[in-house]
């Protein structure tokens, strides 16, 4: 069978570590031709580079981060130069500051909402203009969170940001869909090194005592399922925001 | 940093605990590389260290001049194990430690830690006077063996861990007549303390109260022991904090600054004839011993940290600075309502707080109950600090004092930061409850 992303072309914002680097690295064994941003660790975005090419893969990376427009701008008209287009671009890039609403500043609320909101828009809007160009279709996959769609103890800065990416993901599905693009946000629940590392004890055992599954998911598990949703497989597939909670 | 670093193996093989509480307060920071007061962690971020080791980092990160001091050490082949055989680097250290402390203390057990600079002294007022009963003062923190914890009174390092040594008595800091009563039935071995109670909250023992413990020792045939691990070898603008208190004592304990951050040592400074009598016959001269203690590395490193810290110019701006701080200290926050004092003696204090008055700044608020009783004032605190890049720590057994403890070597841009960035924590905190 041929790999699921076959001579995509793919672009992933925050790919050098945790999901996102899991992201790129699926991506890559399923054919995609892989870019992704990284915002500072230069040796961890080296790393992800070096797995990659390692298994035959094809990446590169640039430092830039969600919030730099111009940055963001440039990159996308030089693989699209490169590249001749982006079929893909993954959303992936976000924050989180585990700080409950008696400590929470006005700062840290517009630094979580803008990289994870702002960001996404200014990267979208960025490939969107090519991709509508080209006519040739597309998808937008945004990364949301379990904390954005249900009722959870968690920041709330946060969880405000993941679930405006829902509403940005249904209103974007619903005005590039004429152009057959695509848009899906993949919303994970607690995953082995993710943001729920941060959660106490008591509260990942609330967790996996209601998870049908009973345990935590992993990176590799949620990149498998968003390549399936990149994909042509999944061409009757727009305007969702699938939840991969292990059954919560 | 090279290769052999592994921080999650931290997590999973060394203090999970640690590593967990770090990752849920958003403090499990990755440090790379230090210099001075600054850290730099794995994504280029820069820190400054106020936590200083808990004064073990003298000169701060990756002091100047060690390295090649190590280096040529190494270099030379001297044996670093004189196992059974007269070591020349301990006796160097020793001859420089006596001679700093004066007060007529001569002889320097070396070992690797404060915890065992203590054991190594209680166990010398023991041998010496026949008697088995250590009498300390409350609020003290000496080290988590198990003798040295005998002689902490109360809270989380001792608890699940009693009924440790048999005997040992507590007596309230500053009281002179409970300390007669516990010494008065000739039982007592030694009396213990520190001369500034750090992890206490910064709790200063007044020289009259010394000069007074020491003559009540001399009356019922007691050691005074003085615990300067956190106190000595230049933190207080002294080379040792009871040479500016007048007293004379007969054993001192020593460590921290001594390795520079670089090497575990410890040091037992004891008052002529007291080693002799304890352990100078053939019979008994090894039956206190450490493998490690005294090794030619660290008595290197020791020695060469110990002149640093001792030179009248080095305290000279020791004290200055601690002058200079605790006065903006005090300036920029002795007047908000939560704070209920700042002291300090040379670069050694604290800032006290009082606890804010809101039930969302609350342990259970913050879904940490199990730290419910426990201050939340001085966590706060640091928490702010760290919002603003500065490392910081509250006193161990009173979580309600921020310590105010940054390396020696703190300047004055350092400092002014430090305290803009308690005026910003203190008004925050002011502001939310």
């Amino acid at each position: 069978m041929q790999p699921l992303l076959s001579g995509k072309r793919v672009l992933v914002t925050g790919g050098s570590r945790g999901l996102g680097r899991a992201i790129c690295q699926v991506f890559a064994r399923q054919g995609a031709r892989v870019a992704f941003t990284y915002n500072k660790n230069e040796a961890a975005a080296a790393e992800v580079l070096e797995t990659i090419a390692a298994e035959g893969g094809q990446a590169l990376a640039e430092r830039c981060s969600v919030l730099d427009a111009k940055g963001t701008a440039a990159l996308v008209k030089r693989l699209e130069a490169d590249w001749g287009g982006i079929d893909v671009l993954v959303n992936n890039a976000g924050i989180t500051q585990n700080l409950p609403l008696a400590l929470l500043e006005e700062e840290d609320w517009d630094l979580v909402m803008d990289t994870n909101v702002k960001g996404a828009f200014l990267s979208s809007r960025a490939v969107l203009r090519g991709m509508i160009r080209r006519k040739e279709g597309g998808v937008i996959l945004t990364m949301g969170s379990l904390a954005g769609v249900r009722m959870l103890e968690a920041p709330i800065h946060y969880c405000a940001s993941k679930a405006a990416l829902v509403g940005f993901s249904y209103a974007l599905a619903k005005e590039v869909a004429r152009y057959k693009i695509r848009v899906h946000c993949l919303a994970p629940g607690l995953l082995e090194g993710g943001v729920g590392i941060k959660v106490p004890d008591h509260r990942l055992k609330d967790y996996l005592d209601n998870c049908a599954l009973g345990r935590l998911g992993t990176f590799e598990e949620v990149a498998e399922l968003a390549a399936l949703m990149a994909s042509d497989r999944a061409s009757y597939l727009s305007g969702e925001v699938v939840v991969a909670d292990g059954g919560l | 940093m090279r290769a052999a670093a592994d921080f999650k193996a931290f997590g999973a093989h060394v203090n999970p605990g640690l590593a967990r509480f770090l990752t849920i307060t958003d403090r499990d920071l990755r440090f790379v590389r230090g210099e001075g007061l600054t850290l730099w962690d794995a994504g280029g971020e820069r820190h400054e260290d106020w936590i200083g080791g808990f004064g073990a980092l003298p000169f701060g990160h990756s002091p100047p001049g060690f390295a090649e001091l190590i280096a040529d050490h190494l270099q030379s082949q001297a044996p670093n194990l004189y196992s059974e055989h007269l070591n020349p680097f301990a006796g160097a250290l020793a001859r420089d430690l006596v001679a700093a402390a004066g007060a007529e203390l001569e002889t320097a057990y070396l070992c690797n830690s404060g915890s065992e600079a203590v054991e190594a002294a209680i166990k010398l007022a023991v041998r010496v006077t026949g008697r088995g009963r250590i009498v300390y003062a409350k609020g003290g923190y000496h080290g988590t063996t198990c003798g040295a914890l005998s002689c902490m009174a109360e809270g989380m390092y001792r608890e699940g861990f009693e009924p440790l040594l048999a005997d040992h008595t507590p007596v309230s800091f500053g009281d002179l007549q409970a300390l007669e009563a516990a010494l008065a039935g000739g039982e007592a071995a030694a009396f213990l303390l520190e001369p500034i109670q750090v992890e206490a909250g910064l709790r200063f023992a007044d020289p009259d109260y010394l000069s007074s413990a020491r003559e009540l020792c001399d009356r019922h045939g007691a050691l005074l022991i003085l615990d300067e691990v956190q106190t000595g070898l230049g933190r207080t603008g002294a080379a040792f904090a009871f040479q500016d208190l007048g007293v004379r004592p007969d054993v001192v304990c020593l460590a921290k600054a001594l390795g520079a951050g670089l090497v575990p040592i410890g040091a037992t400074l004891v008052g002529a004839g007291l080693w002799a009598k304890a352990y100078g016959s053939i019979r008994t001269c090894e039956v206190h011993e450490s493998t490690m203690g005294g090794n030619g590395l660290a008595c290197v490193v020791a020695r060469e940290a110990l002149r640093r810290l001792i030179e009248p110019e080095f305290l000279a701006s020791v004290r200055a600075r601690g002058e200079a701080l605790f006065s903006a200290l005090e300036a920029e926050v002795g007047a908000s309502p939560l704070v209920e004092s700042v002291r300090g003696r040379g670069l050694l204090g604290g800032v006290a707080l009082r606890e804010p008055d809101h039930p969302w700044l609350s342990w259970d608020a913050f879904d940490l109950e199990e730290l419910s009783g426990e201050p939340l004032s001085g966590p706060l605190l640091v928490d702010r600090l760290g919002r603003r890049g500065i490392l910081g720590q509250v006193c161990g057994h009173d979580w309600s004092v921020l310590r105010v403890a940054p390396p020696l070597i703190v300047d004055e841009e350092s400092c002014a930061r430090f305290v803009s960035a308690v005026g910003a924590g203190v008004r925050f905190l002011e502001e939310r409850q």
